[in-house]
C-alpha cells in the first residue's frame, strides 16, 4: 500500500516536474566557443577564487535564511 | 582617418624601436628591431601604394634605397672582416629582413651587367667622412666615433639606426685594422636619442689599428646601410661556410658542428656564442645574444636554412662571383692569409636586364631535415562510466549470479523483502544515446540487438513468465508477477524507479522480463527528484549560475600571440610572436585587485540580501 502511495506521489511529482520548462540557461555551460580563451581570461580574472567564495557565500546566506525561517516558525522572532 | 591610424601605428613602432635602442640592453637586438622594422614598413607600405607622411617618408625610404646603392656596395668592396665579426653578424641577423629586402629588390630593381640600378628616384645618400686617423690612432687599441657628425640635419641617424651605424662603422674600422679578430662595439647609453652618442671600438690586447689603404676614406653612409649589410652577410657567410681556424674560432662545414665563441676578454661585451650540433638537421641555429654586462640572458633562434637560402638567392640576384669571394681575412698574425671561396652554390640563372620577373631561384643547399610525426592523442573517447548511484553492491560481470542480488536505488522505494531474495533486480542502467551498449545478461558480452537476444533467451529461462502488460492509463509498466510487494491489481509498477526484473537462470525461479521497458527509454527515469530540479526552471537558476562560473574556472596562463602578416602581392610574409608571460607580475596584481573587489562586492550584496 505504501508502495502504491509512493508511486502515486512520484507520478504526481513527475507530472508537475514535466509541467516546468527545462532550464533555458544550458548555454551557459557551453564553453566550447570560449574555451581557447579561458586560460587567458583566468590569467587576469581569478575565476577559481570567485567560484569558491561564491559557493561559501551562497551556503552562508542560505543557512542564514533557513535559520531565520526556523526562528520564525518557533516564533522566536517576528 | 587611415592616415591617422597609420601615423599612430608608425609612431608606436618608432617608440618601440627607440625604446629598444635606447634601452641599450641588447644593441644587437636593436639592430634587428630597428632595421627589420623599417624594412618591413617601408616595403609593405610602399608596395601597397601608401604614401607615408613626409616626415617619415625620407627616413624609411632612404633606408631602403640606400640599401642598394651602388656606392654603398663599392664602399664595402674592400672591407675586410674578421671571422669573429663575421660569425657575429651572421648570428645576429634575422632571415626576415633578408626576405623583405630581396623581395623588394626583385620587384623594384633591374639588374644590368651586374650593376645595380635603382629605377625609382631615391633620396640623397648622406654620409659623413672622418679624417684619416693620425699616428696616435695606431698607438691605442680603441677608437671612438662621434655619431653626432652623422647627423646632417635631414636624417637623425641615432634615432633609428644607431645599431646599424655601429655595425657599419665596425666594418669600416676593420679596414683599418691589423688582424683584429675581436672588436667590441659599444654604444654610449647617454644621449643616443639626440645623436650625441659615440661609438666605441676596442681591439684585443696586443692588437692595434692599422690602415692598409689610406686612400680609402672612412666614409659612413647613412641613414642605413642595409644593402651593404646584405652583401656583407653573404660574404660573411661564405667565410663561415668554409673550414678555417682562427683564434678562438672553429668554423666547420655546413654539415658539421661549428662552434664560435669568444674569449671573454677585457671588453664590456661578451661576444656571441654559437654552439650547435647538427645545425642543418635541426634547421634551427640557436643563438645567444650577448648582453652588455656579459651575462647571456636571452636565446633566440634563427632559421638557418631560410637564411642561407635568402643569401643564395640574393647573391645570385646581384651576381656575386661564384668562384672566389672578394673578402680576404686579415689574419696576418697567422701563417698566411686565407682566401675565402664562395659558397658552394651553382648559379644557373643568367641575369639579364629586366628579367627579374622570370627569375627563378637556383638549386640551393638543402639540409637533410628529419621529419618526425608526433602521435596524436586518440580521439575516440571511452564511454562515460556509470556514475549514478544505482546499485549498492559492485557491478560486476557476475552480477546475476553472486550475492548481493538485490539492488535498488537507495533513495527510492522499498527494498525488496526477504521473500524476493531469489529475485534478481537488475539495476536500471542509464540509457545513453551516445553510447548505446547492449550486453548479454549472462555473458556480459555486447549484443547487437537486445530485443532479439531477449526473445531468444526467453524460452530457455522458463515458459511461465508472465510478460508485463503496459498500463495504458498510467503509462508505466505492469509489475512483475513474482514478489509479494507488488500490487497486481493496481497494474502499476510499485516503484517508479524499479528496475527491470529479470529471472535468475541459476535459481530457476520464474521472473518477469520487461522487454518493452528495456527498449522504451522514455520509461527509464533520468533523474532523481533532486536531479530533476536542477534542470527545471526556475529551480535551476542558482545552479546554472554557479555552473557557468565553474565552467569559466581553469588554470590561468599567459597568452602567446602569433601574428602572421601576409601580403601576397609581393609574396611577403612576416611572423610575429609575443609571449605575455613577461607581464605575469602585472596579471597577478590584477588578479589580487579583482579578488579584493569581489570580496567588497560580496560584502555589499550581503548587506542588501539579509536586510
Amino acid at each position: 500500500m505504501d508502495s502504491a502511495f509512493l508511486l502515486a506521489v512520484k507520478s504526481i511529482v513527475n507530472y508537475l516536474l514535466n509541467l516546468l520548462p527545462d532550464s533555458p540557461f544550458t548555454f551557459l555551460s557551453q564553453t566550447s566557443f570560449i574555451k581557447p580563451y579561458l586560460e587567458t581570461i583566468n590569467w587576469v580574472i581569478p575565476f577559481s577564487f570567485i567560484v569558491s567564495t561564491l559557493e561559501v557565500w551562497l551556503i552562508s546566506v542560505a543557512g542564514y535564511f533557513i535559520w531565520s525561517l526556523i526562528l520564525r516558525w518557533i516564533r522566536a522572532i517576528e | 582617418m587611415v592616415k591617422k591610424v597609420l601615423s599612430l601605428i608608425l609612431c608606436l613602432i618608432i617608440l618601440c624601436s627607440a625604446f629598444t635602442v635606447t634601452s641599450n640592453a641588447f644593441v644587437v637586438e636593436g639592430v634587428i628591431a630597428s632595421s627589420a622594422m623599417e624594412a618591413v614598413l617601408a616595403t609593405a607600405l610602399t608596395s601597397m601604394g601608401i604614401v607615408l607622411p613626409k616626415s617619415l617618408q625620407s627616413e624609411y625610404l632612404a633606408s631602403i634605397y640606400a640599401s642598394f646603392d651602388v656606392a654603398t656596395k663599392k664602399a664595402i668592396k674592400n672591407v675586410k672582416i674578421s671571422t669573429a665579426v663575421g660569425g657575429y653578424l651572421v648570428a645576429t641577423w634575422t632571415s626576415a629582413q633578408w626576405n623583405v629586402l630581396t623581395k623588394w629588390y626583385k620587384s623594384h630593381v633591374n639588374v644590368k651587367d651586374k650593376t645595380i640600378i635603382v629605377t625609382a628616384s631615391r633620396p640623397k645618400i648622406s654620409y659623413a667622412e672622418f679624417p684619416v686617423p693620425d699616428d696616435e690612432f695606431f698607438n691605442r687599441n680603441y677608437i671612438d666615433f662621434d655619431i653626432s657628425k652623422l647627423n646632417d640635419g635631414t636624417h637623425s641617424v641615432a634615432r633609428f639606426s644607431v645599431g646599424s651605424i655601429a655595425l657599419s662603422v665596425l666594418l669600416k674600422v676593420q679596414s683599418y685594422s691589423d688582424g683584429i679578430s675581436y672588436i667590441t662595439p659599444y654604444l654610449s647609453t647617454q644621449s643616443i636619442g639626440d645623436s650625441n652618442g659615440s661609438i666605441h671600438f676596442e681591439t684585443q690586447p696586443g692588437k692595434r689599428f692599422k690602415i692598409e689603404d689610406k686612400s680609402y676614406p672612412l666614409r659612413i653612409y647613412m641613414p642605413h646601410l642595409n644593402g651593404s649589410m646584405l652583401l656583407l652577410y653573404i660574404k660573411a657567410f661564405k667565410m663561415i661556410n668554409d673550414t678555417m681556424e682562427a683564434e678562438n674560432i672553429v668554423v666547420g662545414n655546413l654539415d658539421q658542428t661549428w662552434h664560435i665563441k669568444s674569449t671573454g676578454s677585457q671588453s664590456k661585451w661578451n661576444d656571441a656564442i654559437i654552439t650547435s650540433d647538427n645545425v642543418w638537421s635541426d634547421n634551427i641555429l640557436p643563438i645567444k645574444i650577448a648582453h652588455r654586462s656579459g651575462v647571456f640572458k636571452t636565446t633566440s633562434k634563427l632559421r638557418t636554412y631560410d637564411y642561407v637560402k635568402s643569401c643564395i638567392e640574393f647573391g645570385t640576384l646581384v651576381g656575386l662571383p661564384t668562384d672566389t669571394g672578394d673578402i680576404i681575412l686579415p689574419q696576418k698574425s697567422k701563417s698566411s692569409d686565407i682566401s675565402i671561396t664562395a659558397l658552394p652554390i651553382s648559379l644557373t640563372t643568367t641575369l639579364t636586364p629586366n628579367n627579374v620577373d622570370t627569375y627563378s631561384p637556383p638549386a640551393v643547399l638543402k639540409p637533410s631535415v628529419k621529419v618526425e610525426y608526433k602521435l596524436e592523442a586518440p580521439r575516440a573517447a571511452l564511454p562515460v562510466p556509470i556514475t549514478k548511484p544505482v546499485a549498492l553492491g559492485d557491478l560486476t560481470a557476475d552480477l546475476p549470479v553472486d550475492l548481493p542480488k538485490i539492488y535498488d536505488r537507495p533513495s527510492v522505494g522499498d527494498l525488496p523483502s526477504d521473500q524476493d531474495k531469489d529475485t534478481v533486480y537488475i539495476p536500471d542502467l542509464p540509457w545513453s544515446d551516445s553510447f548505446p551498449t547492449y550486453r548479454d545478461d549472462t555473458t556480459d558480452l555486447p549484443v547487437d540487438n537486445p530485443s532479439k537476444e531477449m526473445v531468444d533467451d526467453l524460452p530457455q529461462l522458463g515458459e511461465d513468465y508472465d510478460y508485463p502488460i503496459p498500463d495504458t492509463d498510467t503509462g508505466v509498466d505492469a509489475p512483475p508477477t513474482v514478489g509479494t510487494d507488488t500490487d497486481v491489481d493496481t497494474g502499476v509498477d510499485t516503484d517508479i524507479d524499479t528496475p527491470i526484473v529479470r529471472p535468475d537462470p541459476d535459481a530457476g525461479n520464474t521472473g518477469t522480463v520487461d522487454a518493452q521497458a528495456d527498449l522504451d527509454d522514455e520509461n527509464l527515469p533520468d533523474y532523481t527528484l533532486s536531479e530533476a530540479l536542477l534542470h527545471k526552471f526556475p529551480f535551476c537558476i542558482p545552479f546554472d549560475l554557479l555552473n557557468s562560473f565553474k565552467m569559466m574556472s581553469t588554470a590561468g596562463k599567459a597568452p602567446k600571440i602569433h601574428w602572421v602578416f601576409k601580403y601576397d602581392k609581393i609574396n611577403f610574409t612576416y611572423e610575429f610572436d609575443y609571449d605575455f608571460s613577461s607581464f605575469d607580475q602585472v596579471a597577478s596584481v590584477c588578479r589580487w585587485l579583482l579578488s579584493a573587489l569581489w570580496i567588497v562586492t560580496l560584502i555589499t550584496i550581503t548587506k542588501k540580501v539579509i536586510k
